[in-house]
Order: structure tokens, then sequence, then C-alpha cells
């Protein structure tokens, strides 16, 4: 009995500083202690991820995989070279997004990720608020879409990515020019809603951005989304729906840039 | 015993923040609390809990909280169910990984929950057989 009465007035103990803990780690002054852990934690945290990166990968269908991405951004350069004004972007060859935009930062951590079992739903990577990443910017590599940032600590933030079911962007066809929103739908899918009747879906055509946001922090143009796997076209429906499927694997990348300002 | 503990902890705080969501911590914190059965458990996953949170970016202290309430739990019942056998530990293990997940938002519970529950019988079995050579030598 007496052990029993020893055991609730240590639970009462720990119960009251958890919840103590709990509303001062939500004041300001405390974030330099959870930056102090994370800066700690994230070089562990980040072998950890890249020794598991490195089980099981097939070095041929990555470098094709690689191989594809650059074939896509070579088309969609092409197109933006021809359909604006081609005698200025022969002069000037843009790099897209330009370099100076970009911050370089390492995945550390997949969260919500069972190999075998689902795909990353969002990512932690090693650049924070001292490196002036700010909530809302876009996340790329190469000028594919990867997310946008939904939390930032001192030496971190959290990638939401643009499979996941909390994601939407306002997007446009590459070849058709039709407009809507991609959607993530959780376990790597995404849509395209929201696409009126009268605007063509095509197979294989590639969904680019279509830029939202302010200039400081936002999702610029022309950023590659995936690819129109299939079209949902009912005609008693109000929009139709395509299925659409990033060109990146996210459980594989290791680097990725964020977009300071558009 | 202890030192292998905090190890098994800091292994999976790392892999629970950098390759998995599956809630290693919760089957390390089952088996240790029925194994240990003190006061030292609180502390330890009280620390641990912090730990977890800020490394995923959770809001801190929730864990903590969920831990201690998990310890006091089984440790109140202690005298009113047989805890120290393998079907307590994988009910115990599978009931509280599906609420831990579920609290905090994280998919595939079911299989996350299984996966977490064989973990914590194999460290139970580790465990038992450790404390049954310690308690020879002694």
């Amino acid at each position: 009995m007496q052990k029993r009465k020893n055991w609730i007035y240590i639970f009462v103990l720990f119960l009251t500083l958890s919840i103590l803990i709990f509303f001062l780690f939500k004041l300001p002054i405390f974030q330099p202690v959870s930056s102090f852990v994370q800066n700690i934690f994230s070089p562990v945290q980040s072998l950890t991820h890249n020794i598991f990166l490195g089980f099981g990968q097939n070095k041929e269908i990555n470098d094709l995989k690689k191989q594809n991405l650059e074939l896509t951004r070579k088309i969609v350069d092409q197109g933006k070279i021809t359909s604006d004004n081609k005698a200025l972007r022969d002069q000037f060859s843009i790099q897209y997004p330009k370099t100076q935009q970009l911050l370089e930062a390492r995945v550390i951590s997949s969260p919500s990720f069972i190999p075998g079992v689902n795909l990353p739903e969002t990512l932690v990577i090693d650049k924070g608020e001292k490196d002036q990443v700010k909530k809302g910017m876009a996340v790329v590599y190469k000028d594919n879409l990867i997310g946008k940032i939904q939390e930032v600590s001192g030496n971190a933030s959290k990638i939401i990515l643009v499979t996941n079911s909390n994601f939407s962007v306002i997007s446009e066809t590459f070849q058709t020019k039709a407009q809507g929103v991609v959607k993530g739908q959780g376990g790597g899918e995404l849509i395209l809603d929201n696409v009126i009747l009268s605007q063509a879906l095509k197979q294989d055509d590639l969904v680019l951005t279509k830029g939202e946001g302010d200039l400081e922090r936002g999702i610029m143009p022309s950023l590659v989304i995936g690819k129109i796997l299939s079209v949902n076209k009912n005609p008693s429906d109000l929009f139709q729906v395509a299925k659409v499927k990033s060109l990146l694997d996210f459980s594989n990348l290791s680097t990725v840039f964020v977009v300071k300002g558009l | 015993m202890k030192l292998l503990l905090i190890i098994l902890l800091f292994i999976a705080l790392i892999l629970e923040n950098s390759i998995t969501t599956i809630p290693f911590t919760i089957a390390i914190l089952v088996v240790s609390t029925v194994i240990f059965r003190d006061y030292s458990i609180f502390l330890l996953f009280f620390i641990f809990g912090i730990f977890l949170d800020i490394l995923s970016f959770s809001q801190i202290g929730l864990s903590s909280l969920f831990f201690t309430f998990l310890v006091f739990l089984i440790l109140i019942y202690e005298k009113k169910f047989e805890i120290y056998n393998r079907y307590f530990i994988a009910f115990a293990t599978a009931l509280s990984s599906l609420t831990f997940l579920l609290l905090f938002q994280r998919g595939n519970v079911i299989i996350q929950s299984l996966v977490s529950m064989l973990i914590s019988l194999v460290l139970f079995e580790i465990f038992k057989k450790l404390t049954k050579k310690q308690n020879t030598n002694d």
C-alpha cells in the first residue's frame, strides 16, 4: 500500500513537471534549448538517414532517374524559351530557379516514413531560422517542387511534401495550359483537381506550379510538380480530375534546396 | 542493465527521428517498467520524452506526459494483474503504441503497433534472460 502511495506521489510530480514543460517550451526564451538538442543530434540523425538510404539502392536505376529529371528540366526550359520572349532568353541563358535564391540543405530525417510500407510525407532539413528559412518557402530539387516549409526552429525545418494530404498548390499543365489545384493524397499520390471541363488534360503532360505567395516566401511559377498519369472526366461533374505522379523519389532525397524569395 | 536500457533508448530516439515512426520508445518503456519497477523509470522516460518531442517537432512535453501516464498505469495495476509475462507485454505495448500513434497523428497505426509489439516481446525475453543471469551471479 505504501509503495502504491509512493507511485502516486512520483506520478503527480512528473505529471506536474510535464505540464510545466509543455507550457514553458511555448515561450521563445526556451527556443535555444531545442536548437541545442537538435544541433547535437542532427549529425547522428543525418548519418543514420544517409546510411539507411544507401541500402538496397540500384545505381543504374538512380542514374536513369537522374537522367530523366534532367531531360524533363530541359523540356520545360525549352518550352519557356519558345513561348516567352525568345530573343531575350537567347541572350541570357538563365538557370531556373536562380542559384542565388537557393539555400542548400541536408535531409536529416523523414519522420513518417516506414520503408516498404509507406512513403515519406514530411522531411526534416538541417537549416532553420538562423539561415533565414521561413514558413511557407518552397523547397525544390533541380526545378522539381518537393514541398514547402511547414515548421521552423533555430537550426532545422520541417518540409510538408507535395504528396502530403495537407498540401495543395495552384498549378497549370505544360502543354494545354489547363489550370487547377494540385492536392496531395498521402501515400505518394497526387491529384490535379478543380480543372474546369472546357480545359483539356492530356496524359503524360507535365504539371507545373502557377506561382503563389508573396515576395519573401511562396512558390515560384514553372516548377515541375509531376506528370499526368490518367484523367477522370465526367460530363456531369463540375470539374475534371487527373492523377499526377511526381518525378522524384522522395525517399531517396539527401540534399534539397530552399527557395529564398520569389 | 540500466546502462543497456539508456543505450537502447538513445538508439530508439535516433531511429524514430531519422528513418521511421515505429514507436520503439513505447516498446522499451513497457518492457523496462515491467522489469525494473522503480522510480527511476519515471525520470528516464520523462527526459527521453522531451528529447523525442524536440527532435520530432512535436509540442514539447506531450510525449513526457504520455510516458508518465503509461508508466503509472502499468505500475498501479501490477497488484491487480500479473504483469511479468509476455501476454501483458504484448497487450500493453500494442495498445499504448496505438494510442501514441493516433495521438501524434502518424500513419499506418496498426502495422506500426504490431511491429512495436514484436520488438517489445524480443526485448522482454532478452531482459528476462539478463535478469536471471544477474540473479544467478549474485
